[in-house]
């Protein structure tokens, strides 16, 4: 030890050279790695990365594949809200729409597709036209009033014409169905997707957006 | 002294009586209790937001089995005895402000993730290690603008790789990524203790030239 450390008695030089220290051996580290590694790959490298993650991980255990025993023995659905398949009323649809909201676990596979009868899907057009019809939305706005159902069936109905969407200045937008299309100017329309976002679920409709005057 | 003595031994049988009621009912109800838990313990789900749960959240124990928390927490005390002979041991954890239990390997056994990802996983380890501060407890996120600095600039990997990779740590809860973040998933907290990850970032340091 140099006879220099003798005179250091604050304790303010003594942490000055503690950090010199400290810094003295991290650069003679990062010295010595760079040696090392001279002439090594750059697969190389990744791999003694991933060796170092390799050699310290204590995974999680998983049982892959399908048990025997039920897997929703504990109930990962809450209780009272079982998934059904639709058979019934709308307002059976409403409720099962519900369940999707919160942030429990639905296990998506095991969900059962919706069967809509036409009579069904009549009826709920219906009531998307009186429910949004006419009216002038924000797409925040759109969002929040949509469940994903409605978004299907909005989705379709655009499809198959029997609904536009028009979008307009303000990043607002309007639902105008067919028989009301005498109020659009077709001349100055261009075609353009749309996202909807009802609550969890992404769609995309065809949407048709008002050119700007500007241009 | 005598009497203290005689006085924790009443406690005790009364607590194995507790505890084998609990086991007969719940035999009762469920069949024979272990591998159900086993079952349960070690399953995985997708959430809604498409992330990785493994598990089972201990409202759902609780609700399912009817046990009291006490009755509960024994019995997975229990449990984790028995798992333990097997080499695993029970975790839990909180994700999402709900308390989570599943079950961890005690030792370092091959894990599922290829080279690739691995390596990855280190050089966010290492930029998160490196940027946090060690006298906070909470991790200081990385921005994706710095892994690709260091990945894809240097020439280890495309930015498509990247991303691809980065999207099955994701997906398999390694990380979370919000907007441009990326942030230490549950599963690296559980699978790499806070002091693996320190020592890892110590040995990675320079090693992406």
């Amino acid at each position: 030890m140099s006879g220099a450390y003798l005179e250091i008695e604050t304790k303010r030089h003594r942490q000055l050279d503690s950090r010199v220290y400290h810094s003295l051996t991290k650069m003679q580290r990062t010295r010595d790695a760079k040696v090392a590694l001279e002439g090594t790959t750059e697969k190389d490298r990744l791999r003694m990365i991933s060796w170092e993650v390799k050699v310290r991980l204590q995974p999680i255990i998983f049982t892959a594949g399908d048990s025997t025993i039920e897997m929703d023995i504990f109930n990962l659905h809450e209780p009272g809200s079982d998934v059904r398949i639709i058979e019934g009323t709308s307002q059976e649809l409403l409720i099962e729409d519900n369940i999707l909201d919160g942030n429990g676990i639905a296990i998506i596979d095991d969900l059962p597709l919706r069967k809509l009868t036409k009579d069904q899907k009549a009826k709920l057009k219906r009531e998307i036209i009186e429910k949004f019809g006419e009216k002038v939305f924000t797409k925040e706005d759109f969002d929040s009033k949509l469940t994903s159902l409605y978004a299907d069936l909005i989705s379709l109905m655009v499809r198959e014409k029997q609904i536009i969407i028009v979008k307009q200045q303000n990043n607002r937008f309007k639902l105008i169905s067919v028989e009301h299309e005498d109020e659009i100017d077709f001349e100055n329309l261009e075609s353009q997707s749309l996202v909807i976002t009802p609550r969890m679920v992404q769609l995309q409709n065809a949407t048709i957006r008002r050119r700007s005057k500007k241009q | 002294m005598i009497d203290e003595s005689l006085g924790d031994y009443e406690e005790t049988t009364e607590n194995i009586r507790g505890s084998s009621e609990v086991d007969e009912k719940l035999a009762e109800d469920f069949g024979e209790m272990d591998p159900q838990l086993f079952v349960a313990l070690s399953s995985r789900w997708r959430k809604e937001n498409g992330s990785l749960a493994f598990g089972i959240e201990k409202r759902q124990l609780r609700n399912k089995t009817g046990l009291t928390l006490m009755e509960l927490e024994t019995l997975l005390e229990e449990f984790g005895k028995k798992v333990k002979r097997i080499g695993l041991e029970l975790i839990s954890y909180v994700d999402n402000n709900q308390e989570w239990y599943c079950l961890r390997s005690i030792f370092v056994v091959p894990n599922e993730l290829s080279l690739d990802e691995q390596a990855v996983l280190g050089t966010i380890i290492f930029l998160i290690e490196k940027k946090t501060d060690r006298r906070r407890r909470e991790e200081t996120p990385i921005t994706s603008t710095e892994l690709i600095e260091r990945l894809v600039k240097r020439g280890y990997y495309s930015e498509y790789t990247l991303t691809k990779i980065l999207r099955i740590l994701d997906n398999s809860g390694y990380v979370r990524r919000g907007g441009n973040k990326i942030r230490y998933g549950s599963r690296t907290k559980i699978e790499i203790s806070s002091e693996r990850r320190k020592e890892i970032a110590e040995r990675t340091e320079g090693m992406l030239l």
